[in-house]
């Protein structure tokens, strides 16, 4: 369904699509009957402005959305900053590491579970994780201090 | 060699005690995915995939398929017992099911949701063994105008059936198709948008995109709202059903098998559509339609039966064509991929063991899955006591070790996150993933045959209406898209009050 709400996300595609037909100017579009890499590119993007116009067309014309969940969204950027944080810190604490810390982050602090259940449900986890990808399928996670 | 022959040499491979503990495996846990909120059957096979790298493909993809299927029997379980569908296709479940189990015949639903499950997933794997090699055959003659009019209709018909709104679905196609055009060009190699990113050269990898968009998303989806199972109180006596409900389903067993097999075939249809159609016709043809809705055990059988039938239907146009046509069937098609496997037409020729012991898996997988339901049910159902916080935890460790293991690259969790909050995002907006990730997987086979058409007519698009095949196959892919706006539109009463 469009509501209002989507006025801001159709400006913002309308954006990202011209910026992507414009960039795709930059590579060969063909030559001769040949369509050559910018081909494809160019048609997309201008396909996506369309597309996006109507919506944002659309969205002037409709009821207005829900209000959003401004806590749930902070939950989750939190949960994509912890994420964020795996990314940094796997390569110097190690990859097992870094996701145990992040998984009691998560349970800890942002889904607010006792202690002793996130302590057992993120290192729980994080077992299954080091048995499975490095143990058994002997992927070469980056290694911390601890040797794992 | 008949197809009796050939499902003699599947059976021969599907029935080695390693491939019956993998099929066993992907039963197992395609049921705990479908019993999961959260947690999708495209989830669950992208986030299996990677655990799966080392075996052979064959004992892999008895697997993952295992998991597709199995999750349709697992949906049902959630359905029943706490009014809360494990997954899409099994929402029309809760009509009635929930309703059944209210009135204390929790067991009796679960029964004969599982038999119906049993007796439609069998008919419909005997309709994908008899459907999807005339079909092959039928392609092996395709040109490029043929397989750009196919994914074209795959990428159409997804956006118009995918339910919620068409634009927004063709929005999030085009979005696939531009990532899509992210690495090396197709034909020439030049390099396009990787801004010098060496990750980039190859475009984007899919695993970790697939892992983004369904495991890292649903999870951010289900933090940011909380939550939290309703405590069951069905109990679960008398799985065995009465001759009396035996009586009443067997009809809707039937036609919810052939009508869930003919929308699983479709692409952009699938198991959630083909559910609620089954649904619908049973209550029409209902000689007692006032019941649908209080506790009809036809409203389970009827649904439950059809969208079994729809996950091998939707393996048609995967095996036979290369074309996958949801979400979950473009996570196998790069699964086939990724072991250097290209299902389509050749795939039968080519790899025989592959597509055959893949097929008589799926006989014993539904077999399997028979027995484990039936009385396993209440062991399922402990399932949905653990606080989804634990199940997050397990989804997204696994999620990020999975997307670092496909290339050991840490740049493939980055990918995964942000695909995981532009998922989050989507879904928060009303824009569906499946168009984004099916075109992801289109896209390379899209432009390829395009450009190659284009050059082959110098440059004219009428090579897409001559050629009978690609112009049915785009004139159906453009009803698709449009059909059901066009429906409503005519359906939509007028001044007077009247429908036309």
């Amino acid at each position: 369904m469009i509501t209002r709400g989507d006025l801001a996300p159709g400006a913002i595609l309308v954006i990202a699509f011209g910026a992507l037909a414009w960039s795709a100017t930059t590579l060969r579009y063909g030559g001769g009957f040949e369509p050559g890499p910018g081909f494809a590119p160019v048609w997309l993007g201008v396909a996506g402005v369309i597309a996006s116009a109507a919506l944002l067309l659309l969205a002037r014309r409709a009821p207005p959305g829900e209000p959003g969940d401004r806590r749930g969204d902070l939950r989750v950027g939190l949960a994509a900053l912890g994420i964020a944080g795996v990314a940094l810190a796997a390569p110097v604490v190690g990859l097992v590491l870094a996701i145990a810390a992040y998984l009691l982050f998560l349970t800890l602090a942002i889904e607010r579970l006792s202690p002793p259940v996130a302590l057992l449900s993120s290192g729980g986890a994080a077992l299954i994780v080091y048995l499975v990808f490095e143990r058994f399928l002997n992927v070469p996670f980056p290694k911390g201090p601890l040797g794992f | 060699m008949d197809v009796l022959g050939q499902l003699a040499l599947g059976f021969s491979i599907a029935v080695t005690p390693q491939n019956l503990l993998f099929a066993f495996a992907g039963a197992l846990i395609g049921t705990m995915v479908g019993i999961l909120p959260g947690i999708g059957p495209a989830a669950g096979i992208a986030l299996l995939l990677p655990v799966t790298f080392g075996l052979p493909p064959v004992s892999s993809l008895i697997m993952l398929a295992g998991i597709y299927y199995g999750s349709m029997y697992g949906g049902t379980l959630t359905s029943v017992l706490i009014n809360t569908p494990g997954e899409s296709a099994s929402v029309a479940t809760t009509f009635d099911g929930y309703r059944m189990a209210l009135q204390g015949r929790a067991g009796a639903a679960l029964g004969i949701a599982a038999i119906g499950s049993f007796l439609a997933g069998t008919l419909g794997v005997i309709a994908l063994m008899l459907a999807a090699p005339p079909l092959a055959d039928l392609a092996v003659m395709f040109g490029p105008p043929e397989y750009f009019a196919l994914a074209a209709l795959g990428l159409l018909t997804i956006a118009g059936l995918g339910g919620g709104s068409a634009l927004k679905a063709l929005i999030s196609a085009i979005a696939g198709l531009a990532l899509a055009t992210v690495g090396s060009d197709p034909l020439l190699g030049s390099q396009r948008f990787t801004f010098g990113v060496f990750e980039l050269y190859d475009g984007l990898e899919f695993l970790p995109v697939a892992v983004g968009l369904f495991g890292i998303a649903e999870v951010f989806v289900n933090l940011a709202e909380r939550v939290r199972l309703a405590p069951i109180r069905a109990s679960f006596s008398g799985l065995i059903p009465s001759w009396a409900d035996w009586v009443a389903s067997r009809g809707a067993m039937l036609r919810g098998g052939i009508v869930g097999f003919a929308i699983g075939v479709l692409p952009g249809a699938g198991a959630t559509i083909a559910s609620f159609v089954s649904y619908g016709l049973e209550r029409r043809i209902s000689k007692h339609p006032e019941r649908f809705g209080k506790g009809a055990i036809e409203g389970v059988a009827a649904p439950e039966s059809a969208n079994n039938a729809a996950t091998a239907g939707a393996m048609v146009p995967l095996l036979a064509l290369g074309i996958p046509g949801s979400a979950t069937t473009a996570v196998l098609l790069a699964a086939f991929i990724l072991y250097g496997l290209r299902p389509g037409p050749l795939l039968l020729t080519e790899h025989p063991e592959i597509f055959w012991g893949l097929i008589a898996s799926m006989y014993v997988g539904n077999v399997m899955l028979l027995f484990l339901n039936l009385p396993a049910a209440p062991l399922f159902a402990s399932l949905l006591r653990l606080p989804y916080s634990v199940i997050a935890a397990g989804i997204l460790g696994i999620s990020l070790a999975g997307a670092y293991s496909l290339n050991n690259s840490i740049f493939d969790i980055w990918v995964a996150l942000a695909f995981g909050v532009l998922g989050y995002a989507m879904k928060r907006l009303g824009f569906p993933a499946a168009p984004l990730i099916l075109a992801l997987v289109l896209g390379p086979l899209l432009e390829m045959s395009l450009r190659q058409s284009l050059t082959i007519s110098h440059g004219s698009l009428a090579i897409f209406a001559t050629r009978p095949a690609s112009a049915v196959l785009l004139l159906i892919g453009l009803l698709g898209l449009t059909g059901p706006a066009l429906w409503r539109l005519l359906r939509r009463p007028n001044r007077k009050g009247v429908t036309p």
